[in-house]
C-alpha cells in the first residue's frame, strides 16, 4: 500500500499524437505546444520541497551548420522565447542528421515561494550521437521566478547557432506532480 | 499533496528474488517470466493518453563474439517472440568477454489508439556498464530513430514483454533483477 498522501501523480494534458515539428531559428522556439503543458496555475508551488518530474522524448534534424544547439527549459507563457530559463545544455550540432532521438529527465523543485520565488532543476539530457549531460551542464542553481505568475507552464525551448534547416519534433511528454 | 487523481501506482506482482538467468539467441528471448509480469487484462488501456512505465535492472554477459544486441518490446502472452513487437532499439555492439555487468532499462508505453485496432507508442532508454557497451553508443535509446505507434489488439489480456537478442554465436546471458511496471494514470 501507500506511504502516504504524497502520492505521485499525472499531470494531463496526456499526449495522444506527435507534436508538430519546429523549425529552429537563431532565438528559442518552443519545441512543446501551450495545448500539451499542463498549466500550473498560481501559487502552483505552494511549498518549499514542491516538484514536478518531467520526462520528454523527441527527435532532432540538423542540416549542414547547425551551429550550437541550445536546449532550455524555460518558466513562462510557453510562447517561443518568452519566460525564464531555469537549465540549458549548449553542445555543438552534430551536421547532416536525418534524425536523432533525444531524451530529458528532470526534477524541477520549489526552494522558495511567492512572487520571489525559486526553482531549482537537476536532471539528465540525453542527445544520441553525441552523449549525456548533466542538465544544466554546469554550475546548478536555484532561479528566481514569480510564482504568484498564473498561466505559467515549464516548457522546452530550443535554438540554433547555424543558419540551415534544423528542426525538432516532440513524441512524448510526461509532467508527473511528485508531491 | 498531490495535484489529482492520475496518481501513479506500481503494479503487482513485486519483485522479490532474482528472476532466471537467460541464455540469449539470435531470436528474441524474453528476460522475464511470464509470473513477474502484470497480465493487464482486456482493454487495460481504456483512454487515449494511458501509459505504463517499465523500469528493469539487470546483469549481462558476453562472450567472445557477441556481434550485436538489441531490445524488443514485445505485447503478447509474454512467451519468447510472441506477440508483436512494439518498440526496438537499434543493434547495438556488444563488447565480447564481460561477466556480469550491471545494465538498466526505461520505457514507456503509451496509448495512442483503442480497441481492436488500438496503438501503443514506446519511448526509452537503456542504460549500461561502459564494459559492454561503449560509450560511443550511449545514450541507447528505444527507438532509435524514426518513432511511430504500432497497431495492435487492445481488446486482447497480453502483457508487456521486454525481450532481447544478439546476433553473435558465444555463451551471452542476462538476468533480471528488479522490475517495476508504473501505471501512470
Amino acid at each position: 500500500m501507500a506511504d502516504g498522501l504524497f502520492y505521485v501523480d499525472h499531470r494531463m494534458p496526456f499526449i495522444s499524437a506527435d507534436a508538430a515539428s519546429v523549425t529552429l531559428a537563431p532565438t528559442n522556439k518552443a519545441i512543446i505546444p501551450i495545448a500539451n503543458l499542463p498549466i500550473l496555475g498560481s501559487n502552483y508551488f505552494n511549498y518549499v520541497g514542491k516538484a514536478l518530474r518531467i520526462r520528454i522524448h523527441g527527435r532532432y534534424i540538423n542540416g549542414a551548420t547547425p551551429g550550437l544547439i541550445l536546449y532550455s527549459l524555460v518558466f513562462g507563457s510557453g510562447a517561443d522565447n518568452v519566460g525564464t530559463t531555469l537549465a540549458s545544455v549548449n553542445t555543438t550540432g552534430i551536421v547532416n542528421i536525418a534524425s536523432r532521438m533525444w531524451l530529458l529527465e528532470c526534477v524541477v523543485r520549489c526552494r522558495s515561494m511567492g512572487s520571489s520565488g525559486s526553482l531549482f532543476t537537476s536532471g539528465l539530457l540525453f542527445l544520441a550521437g553525441t552523449g549525456q549531460f548533466g542538465f544544466p551542464d554546469a554550475t546548478p542553481s536555484a532561479v528566481t521566478v514569480d510564482l504568484t505568475a498564473a498561466n505559467t507552464v515549464i516548457t522546452f525551448q530550443a535554438n540554433r547557432s547555424g543558419s540551415t534547416a534544423e528542426s525538432m519534433q516532440v513524441h512524448d511528454v510526461l509532467y508527473e506532480a511528485l508531491n | 499533496m498531490a495535484d489529482g487523481l492520475f496518481y501513479v501506482d506500481t503494479r503487482a506482482p513485486h519483485i522479490s528474488g532474482d528472476v532466471p538467468s537467460v541464455t540469449l539467441a539470435v531470436t528474441n528471448k524474453a528476460l522475464i517470466p511470464v509470473a513477474n509480469i502484470p497480465v493487464l487484462g482486456s482493454n487495460y488501456f481504456s483512454w487515449v493518453g494511458k501509459a505504463i512505465r517499465l523500469t528493469m535492472f539487470g546483469r549481462i554477459t558476453t562472450g567472445t563474439t557477441p556481434g550485436n544486441g538489441q531490445w524488443n518490446i514485445y505485447w503478447g502472452n509474454g512467451a519468447d517472440a510472441n506477440g508483436t513487437i512494439i518498440g526496438s532499439s537499434g543493434a547495438l555492439a556488444l563488447t565480447a568477454s564481460q561477466t556480469n555487468v550491471s545494465w538498466r532499462m526505461e520505457t514507456i508505453i503509451r496509448c495512442r489508439a483503442l480497441g481492436a485496432t488500438g496503438a501503443l507508442f514506446v519511448t526509452g532508454e537503456w542504460r549500461a556498464n561502459v564494459g559492454v557497451l561503449a560509450t560511443s553508443l550511449q545514450p541507447a535509446l528505444i527507438p532509435a530513430a524514426t518513432p511511430a505507434s504500432v497497431t495492435v489488439d487492445l481488446t486482447a489480456a497480453s502483457v508487456i514483454s521486454p525481450q532481447f537478442l544478439r546476433s553473435g554465436s558465444t555463451g551471452e546471458a542476462m538476468q533480471v533483477h528488479d522490475v517495476m511496471y508504473e501505471s501512470l494514470n
